[in-house]
């Protein structure tokens, strides 16, 4: 075990695979806090500046895609690996474009992740073995800001304006406000179809 | 003496992190990485319990357990599961599986899991109304998948879809009235919380496509579930065929 290991921050919401990471991963990294969603991410990033960000995609509240988006404003110098069932092009290249240093799929053994860590903190990219390339395409525009993306989700996830606004520490009104500005930039009209485009857009897991 | 384990599921950095989690306080005799493969290694090395999940390459989790049901019934089942709805855990018990543990659970729930499996008693996540110490497996399966009568999924259908209840009302010819008792026996059945429940649940199980007209009171497809037969409610006399069809 080295003297010092690098610091790093696990985003996973499956509460057995996080620990399990954590336990596999407490040779190499010092695992200096777990997660499960990517609001609890961006509040401990910024407390303690990890050198290292593991995260998933699929994730309640705030998917690890649009906190991605929001770290580089918290915590610029961590570096970013997602580990995420998706090895669709698509997905890699959001991930890039949201900031992403490295992109491993689970389906790769504890020891490629590991390697794709400290290739990533020696300052290099890393992909897994097949998705190399894909992430160079262009990504698409965004519609939303990222508040709008944030409440797209909730509102997609179920929750009420309130409990979004308490979230999000703004009004249920301004909830509102934002809902109907993301209904009217992307032409939907109910709950309904917003719950349809964030699926359709993997903003929520199907 | 030590319950003997065989992991199986599809993403081998999964596989990896559980066998950590386990391997302290039981004995990890293998892992998979696909259905075909649990199912050959647990006939071969006879493990006291079979951890796996649902999706599975190759060949689903379900199917691996009704499989070993025949060829190897000594070796019980648990599921530990991305999905976490009521649907699945019932396709879960009633395909003979010992135990459901949701993946979001604590390390906890999983050694009790395990355990249990290894004593011959189920185990199922709490938070689905369900108390595995007390209901046999029998009875969770008693309404299979989500026991919903045609018309609750044509109601279910529309609501995904966004329409009103009105909407749903003028199109089915039933009054307003019926399809709030429908929709909230659904949201009870199906454990939903709310309108974006309805449609998760729908494009999950297949009954709306992403690709659907979008507008609400767009022309939609005709219904796929035949008007259901039989309903007492004078309100349903009317309802023969869809009122609406594309």
């Amino acid at each position: 075990m080295p003297a010092t290991r690098p610091r790093i921050v696990i985003a996973e919401d499956h509460t057995l695979v996080r620990e399990g990471m954590r336990q596999l991963l407490a040779d190499d990294f010092e695992v200096i806090a777990a997660v499960d969603d990517g609001r609890a991410l961006l509040a401990v990033a910024e407390r303690l500046q990890p050198a290292l960000i593991l995260l998933d995609i699929s994730m309640p509240r705030l998917n690890g895609l649009d906190a991605a988006r929001q770290l580089a404003g918290v915590c610029p110098d961590s570096r970013l690996v997602f580990v995420t069932i998706h090895a669709d092009p698509a997905y890699v290249q959001a991930a890039f474009a949201a900031g992403a240093h490295g992109y491993v799929l689970k389906s790769e053994a504890a020891s490629g992740l590991i390697a794709a860590m400290h290739e990533v903190l020696a300052g290099r990219r890393h992909l897994s073995p097949g998705l190399a390339g894909v992430e160079r395409s262009p990504a698409v525009p965004e519609a939303l800001t990222n508040r709008q993306r944030e409440i797209l989700q909730m509102v997609a996830e179920g929750r009420t304006a309130r409990e979004i606004g308490e979230v999000l520490a703004i009004s249920h009104k301004t909830v509102e406000f934002h809902k109907a500005s993301i209904m009217r930039v992307l032409g939907l009209r109910s709950t309904a179809d917003l719950t349809r485009y964030a699926l359709a857009q993997g903003i929520v897991p199907t | 003496m030590s319950v003997r384990l065989l992991l199986a599921d599809g993403h081998a950095l999964v596989v990896e992190s559980l066998a950590h989690l386990l391997s302290g306080r039981f004995t990890v005799v293998g892992a998979a990485n696909d259905g075909e493969a649990a199912l050959a290694l647990a006939a071969r090395l006879l493990p006291d319990v079979l951890l796996l999940e649902l999706s599975l390459p190759r060949l689903d989790g379900l199917s691996v357990v009704r499989a070993l049901r025949c060829g190897s019934p000594g070796v019980r089942c648990v599921f530990v599961t991305g999905h976490a709805d009521l649907g699945h855990v019932r396709a879960a018990f009633a395909a003979g599986a010992f135990g459901y543990v949701a993946k979001d659970a604590a390390p906890e729930e999983l050694y009790e899991a395990v355990a249990r499996a290894g004593r011959g008693e189920t185990y199922v996540t709490p938070g689905f109304g369900l108390d595995s110490a007390e209901v046999p497996p029998r009875q969770l399966t008693e309404q299979r998948s989500g026991g919903l009568t045609p018309r609750q999924s044509e109601v279910l259908r529309q609501v995904a879809l966004g329409r009103t209840g009105k909407q749903i009302a003028a199109m089915l010819g039933i009054t307003l009235k019926t399809v709030e008792s429908h929709r909230s026996c659904i949201a009870r059945q199906l454990g939903l919380r709310s309108p974006a429940g309805f449609t998760r649940h729908a494009v999950q199980h297949g009954l709306i496509d992403l690709a659907d007209s979008s507008t609400p009171t767009g022309a939609a497809a005709a219904p796929e579930f035949p008007p259901a037969d039989g309903l007492r409610s004078s309100d349903d006399r009317r309802a023969r065929g869809p009122a609406r069809s594309g």
